[in-house]
């Protein structure tokens, strides 16, 4: 597991979604970089259930179960600036016996889906954000495997992350600058995740036209 | 008869230039060419150089060579006479000895007076024939009288071409080839030029020969010595010579384990952030684990003091087998690593000094520490993390600085 970078590329003008994940990736294709199957990420949420909120009127905090088929037996439980959960698959059928507490949200199921390339020691995954039927976005994750501490090697990122994104470079991811010197692992990638699944289904309550 | 009239004016004409020439010469006045010529004649009949104020020694044949050799070393130069075709062999620096002697090896002056000639009846036959073909037939009473005679008069001037051909054919080996025992080939021809009073070149080209010579000699006992303590560690690659292994056998081969142990744990003390375990699993060779930062570890195979072996790794990845042993056999999954094993390998055969082991383990360990910024050093080259998906892997061997694999040069 080496330091990633998940970030949003933005659909471009005039073109369809699949048109600029197309485009994308045949830039990554012409720089050198070999397909290596496919990749999943996805998203549940859940809602506190209203029986358990206290008296005091506290807002209902959100937890978000992802699974990453990178790890394809594990499963990530996270809360939004709180702790990470890294659990067995079998975590899924404990939250349905936790349904009392935790309830899952409707129709808020949002994955990204797309291709995994490999270029030297980098490991690029372009994918087409969904959530129900319709496409929303576009995620780049971008891993570099040799290295394990993220402030370290967010020169040399960045400066791949240019060679095939241009000017659509993200800034550096939050998690990054959390804890200097720390080493990388897999929940850090997932709080990028949730970040950016949060980021688009924000976008979607703005009615934009042309996206499609 | 008809000629005496002829000779007599010119041994006047001679006897004239000498008088009009030698008060000048003791003064110092008279340097130059003289070219004596015949009356009547375009062709000189010999022509002498006159450098400095002394009498030219003229001869009626060519000066042998042996004479330059034969001449005090301090006249300097000398006034020479040669034939028409140059004046070039009859000259040499007074203070070059070894040079004429030189000269006089292989070089036949009285047959390189003869082959010119020989050249010289050569062209002349030459351009006879040229002459008979272009005057073309002779006017004769009958057509082929006149065929015959030209036939006749052709083929006479096509003998006369063969019979100097074969002559200067024949002169040409005697002549030698003057560069050949030279130990400076062409340049030798150099201390003939008469510029060379004022240049030193030639003095200057055979200091640079001594010179080089002796430093050849010097290399060649260097090259000894050192292939006694060569990069071939392994007795076993020594191939021709391992008959004599037992007693080739460097005494710093066998350490005791506790130096080792000392001089590895001097070592740990001394860079904060790398870490050294030393092991021991086969016998007396160590083993390290070292761990540079959060960057790399690296797994050192160690004989006595001298490095076997390094295999570099990320710091996240295996280097124990199942059994729990160091894997000191498989790579690095990532390039990166891959790419630093190399030069670390190289580094091994880098740092050589036989004499002294621990300094030659101590200098590997400072070059490995620069490796803590591996992926935060740009290239010192062209300023660049990336190039062709790698980031600077090379570090140099004095400088310590970070440079791509193809910009190191």
């Amino acid at each position: 597991m080496g330091v990633t970078c998940v970030s949003q590329m933005p659909v471009a003008e005039g073109k369809s979604v699949q048109q600029t994940v197309e485009l994308l990736t045949r830039k990554l294709e012409m720089l050198g970089a070999e397909k290596q199957g496919t990749f999943c990420v996805d998203c549940e949420t859940y809602h506190t259930a209203a029986s358990t909120l206290g008296s005091q009127g506290q807002a209902g905090k959100l937890m978000y179960v992802m699974h990453n088929s990178e790890y394809p037996l594990s499963c990530f439980a996270l809360f939004e600036n709180g702790p990470c959960l890294i659990a067995d698959t079998n975590f899924d059928v404990l939250m349905v016996k936790l349904k009392g507490f935790f309830q899952s949200a409707k129709a808020s199921k949002i994955e990204t889906r797309g291709t995994r390339y490999q270029y030297c020691d980098f490991l690029v995954k372009v994918g087409t954000v969904t959530m129900g039927p319709s496409a929303r976005g576009i995620s780049v994750e971008v891993e570099y495997g040799p290295c394990v501490v993220a402030s370290d090697c967010w020169s040399l990122l960045l400066e791949f992350l240019q060679s095939f994104l241009g000017s659509h470079t993200p800034g550096i991811p939050a998690v990054f600058g959390n804890r200097h010197d720390a080493v990388y692992g897999p929940a850090d990638t997932m709080v990028q995740y949730m970040e950016l699944f949060n980021k688009i289904r924000k976008q979607q309550q703005v009615p934009v036209a042309g996206i499609r | 008869m008809a000629l005496l009239p002829h000779l007599l004016m010119t041994m006047a004409h001679f006897i004239l230039i000498l008088f009009h020439t030698i008060p000048r010469w003791k003064s110092g006045e008279a340097q130059g060419l003289y070219v004596l010529f015949a009356v009547g004649q375009t062709q000189p009949l010999h022509q002498f150089r006159v450098s400095e104020p002394c009498l030219p020694s003229y001869r009626g044949s060519l000066p042998r060579t042996n004479y330059i050799s034969q001449r005090p070393p301090g006249a300097t130069s000398s006034a020479s006479a040669a034939c028409a075709s140059g004046s070039r062999f009859g000259r040499a620096r007074g203070g070059g000895g070894d040079m004429a002697d030189v000269l006089s090896v292989g070089v036949n002056l009285e047959a390189f007076a003869q082959a010119i000639s020989a050249i010289q009846a050569l062209r002349s036959s030459v351009s006879r024939v040229f002459d008979c073909l272009k005057d073309g037939m002779r006017n004769k009473e009958t057509l082929e009288g006149r065929e015959k005679a030209f036939i006749a008069h052709f083929q006479d001037n096509l003998h006369s071409v063969n019979r100097d051909l074969n002559e200067l054919e024949r002169l040409s080996n005697l002549v030698g080839k003057p560069s050949e025992n030279h130990p400076l080939h062409n340049s030798g021809l150099l201390s003939l030029d008469p510029v060379q009073d004022k240049t030193p070149l030639y003095s200057q080209l055979l200091q640079a020969y001594k010179w080089s010579n002796k430093l050849q000699y010097h290399a060649g006992l260097a090259s000894g010595l050192l292939n006694q303590q060569s990069l071939k560690r392994s007795a076993n690659q020594m191939g021709v010579s391992a008959k004599r292994r037992p007693k080739a056998q460097p005494t710093t081969l066998v350490l005791p384990p506790q130096y080792v142990d000392d001089v590895i744990s001097r070592i740990d003390r001394m860079f904060p952030e790398m870490s050294i375990h030393l092991s021991r699993p086969n016998g007396t060779s160590a083993m390290l684990l070292v761990t540079l930062g959060k960057v790399l570890k690296v797994v050192v195979v160690m004989r006595s003091l001298f490095i076997d072996r390094t295999i570099v790794k990320g710091y996240h990845e295996d280097v124990y087998t199942e059994d729990g042993k160091l894997d000191i056999w498989s790579k690095s999954n990532y390039q990166v690593f891959q790419k630093v094993t190399d030069h670390a390998t190289t580094a091994l055969l880098h740092y050589q000094l036989p004499q002294m082991p621990d300094v030659v383990v101590r200098s590997f360990m400072t070059w490995l520490r620069s490796y803590v910024k591996l992926f935060q050093a740009p290239c010192q080259r062209c300023g660049k993390f990336l190039q062709d998906g790698l980031p600077p892997t090379w570090r140099d061997f004095r400088t310590l600085e970070a440079f791509h694999d193809t910009c190191r040069q």
